[in-house]
């Protein structure tokens, strides 16, 4: 079995009319056994900036510590927060430092830039950055995802209407993945207000 | 095949732990104690390979008196939990330890919680965990029978379904368990489930 497949993950980031989404499923697996389902793969760095982790859970986690640490500092020194383009440079940058023994984490970048415009990138485990204007996947029910999504995305959606089609692409896709499931778990972020929800799908 | 398990219960938590020491076909002992009391108020029961078990846990049990010396207070147990995953990252891709943690303690502010810590350094609070073969029986025991807030009696008795099942379909079961458990009085040992006694030297 891949080392990327150890876990178990499902993430997607989806762009709507000056707001984005954000969502992953809830399990944290070891190979076939599942031992928790209210697993947090998705990090909030600042209100407008946020990023899940699929892949070996142990790097995402140290993964995120590393890049909470170069944050806040990014923050003291410059008394902002980061944009999402300069911190997909900046995850890029780090996971590119380990080429020859990377970490084994796929990141997706979710964020408002200037002019609440969304931003959203993926990248693979040595740092290929991937931007998209619409939606960007990751983890073992990626290919499944990226059907979902294709087959429902709309240009310039509105939040609730967003919060609607990611849950549905999200469901759908890990119904289909034995490694991934257990819920869902996802952010919808506009320049005002940010919404929580954690969704119920198939409990297995 | 190493046993270990826990859960947290109603202001407790609680693990269990088998106790052979097992080489190849060979048991050098049957009341070896796999769970380590980390100081006052927190517990490690590990298991994995013997020599990393033993150094690693007992490694971060002086680190985490060092801190209560050099601070005067105790580590919680969420920052003993993070400290050790610490360790075990740090390691990871150096000198690995094969050790599986599941640490169990017990906060005056936030009450009881218990630690799932894999050996690749994966770090989850659960209310329920469980390694090694015996995680498919009593995963799946705790999985029906446990609910938030048990007490101790609730606890214990479910801790015990989770050993029948485990001695009668695990195929190299062990024969006998050590349970410890961490409440606000602290961390001690509650009970041996024994049914081979060990051979004494004459």
């Amino acid at each position: 079995m891949s080392i990327f497949e150890y876990n178990g993950s499902a993430l997607i980031a989806m762009v709507g009319k000056n707001c984005f989404a954000i969502a992953s499923d809830r399990r944290l697996g070891v190979q076939l056994q599942t031992i928790a389902t209210d697993f947090q793969r998705i990090y909030k760095f600042h209100d407008r900036l946020f990023m899940g982790l699929s892949g070996l859970a142990t790097d995402a986690q140290t993964l995120y510590q590393r890049l909470v640490f170069r944050h806040k500092l990014y923050q003291l020194r410059e008394e902002r927060d980061m944009k999402p383009e300069t911190f997909a440079s900046l995850v890029s940058a780090l996971l590119y430092e380990k080429r020859f023994g990377p970490y084994f984490c796929q990141p997706v970048i979710a964020g408002l830039s200037d002019e609440n415009k969304p931003f959203i990138c993926t990248m693979d485990s040595i740092g290929a950055k991937e931007l998209a204007k619409d939606f960007v996947v990751a983890g073992t029910a990626s290919e499944s995802l990226y059907g979902a999504c294709e087959a429902v995305f709309k240009p310039d959606m509105e939040p609730e209407e967003l919060f609607e089609t990611v849950s549905q692409a999200l469901l759908s896709s890990v119904d289909r993945d034995c490694l991934s499931g257990w819920g869902g778990h996802i952010y919808v972020v506009t320049p005002t207000e940010i919404k929580e929800r954690i969704l119920k799908g198939r409990m297995d | 095949m190493e046993c270990v398990f826990g859960l947290v219960g109603n202001g407790f938590a609680i693990v269990a732990a088998d106790t052979s020491a097992v080489h190849s076909i060979l048991v050098h002992k049957s009341n070896e104690d796999k769970i380590m009391i980390l100081d006052s108020h927190k517990l490690i029961a590990a298991s994995g390979e013997p020599g990393d078990r033993v150094q690693f846990t007992e490694y971060i049990q002086k680190n985490v008196a060092l801190y209560q010396f050099r601070n005067g207070i105790p580590l919680t147990a969420v920052a003993a939990a993070n400290f050790t995953r610490g360790e075990l990252a740090t390691a990871l891709r150096k000198n690995p330890y094969f050790v599986n943690i599941l640490l169990a303690g017990y906060d005056k502010e936030t009450g009881p919680s218990l630690y799932y810590i894999d050996y690749i350094a994966t770090l989850h609070k659960v209310e329920k965990g469980a390694f090694g073969y015996g995680s498919y029986f009593s995963l799946s025991m705790m999985d029906r029978h446990f609910h938030s807030g048990m007490s101790v009696e609730e606890a214990i008795d479910l801790v015990d379904k989770c050993i029948l099942e485990i001695r009668s379909r695990l195929v190299v079961a062990p024969p006998n368990f050590v349970i410890k458990i961490v409440d606000k009085d602290g961390a001690r040992e509650y009970a041996w489930r024994e049914s081979v006694k060990e051979a004494v030297a004459v």
